[in-house]
């Protein structure tokens, strides 16, 4: 029972990467963010991410001393790094692309 | 903002006031002191919670980057809230004798209903001083 769910699991798991990957390569680019300075930052980063059509998935951390990060993961056809910089500007937060 | 310009050391300005001018304490009343208190709660936590509350509202804009610079301050406008919240606790319960005969601590109901404002003021202001401490856990 437990192995079938397993197999029915990862099965799951591969057809998402390889649709994901036929419907257009998602793009990972990492962002260093400004101007943070606890850990509310990184929620309203990932908010402000999120709304952007496009965007599957957002992670941000506050890493002290006003600076964080934040990973994002897009679809190049529906928006663009430029724009995921704007949101965070627009949010409160500059960020450029990490070197 | 403007206040800012205006005058460049708001740790010295009021605190010089105050002491230069005895009597413009007691002329504060309940309702200022807790005004105060809220206020500078709120103060405290612009900015933390300010970019987040303001994008849920669905506001935008480079400017709001300056909330940021707010967080050195923290700690003093969380000490000036204590101070208006222990302003505000003396005058409703230690020196209730002491208001005039037609003033709202006059009559029983009327410190009732102080003693109430009081106890909500101080629950919203601590609730948001210590907000950017329990925010992230409850809108992660």
């Amino acid at each position: 029972m437990i192995r079938k769910h397993a197999s029915l699991l990862l099965f799951s798991a591969l057809l998402a990467v390889v649709t994901s990957v036929v419907a257009g390569e998602l793009k990972t680019v990492t962002l260093d963010v400004e101007k943070m300075t606890c850990n509310m930052c990184p929620i309203t980063v990932k908010k402000a991410l999120r709304k952007i059509d496009g965007v599957t998935e957002v992670q941000a951390r506050y890493e002290g001393d006003g600076q964080g990060w934040a990973r994002v993961t897009f679809d190049p056809a529906k928006t663009t790094v430029e724009a995921l910089m704007a949101a965070t500007a627009q949010a409160g937060y500059p960020s450029h692309v990490k070197e | 903002m403007s206040m800012n310009h205006q005058n460049p050391s708001p740790t010295a300005g009021p605190v010089a006031d105050t002491a230069a001018r005895p009597e413009n304490t007691r002329t504060i009343g309940t309702k200022a002191t807790l005004i105060g208190g809220i206020v500078s709660g709120i103060t405290a936590s612009a900015c933390c919670a300010g970019p987040f509350v303001l994008l849920s509202l669905g506001i935008s804009g480079g400017w709001i980057s300056n909330f940021s610079a707010l967080e050195p301050f923290r700690p003093l406008f969380i000490v000036i809230a204590a101070v208006f919240i222990g302003l505000a606790y003396r005058k409703v319960y230690r020196a209730p004798q002491t208001c005039d005969a037609d003033a709202v601590c006059a009559t029983p109901q009327g410190q009732r209903t102080q003693r109430i404002a009081f106890w909500i003021v101080s629950l919203v202001t601590v609730a948001a001083i210590a907000f950017p401490w329990y925010g992230p856990w409850l809108l992660d």
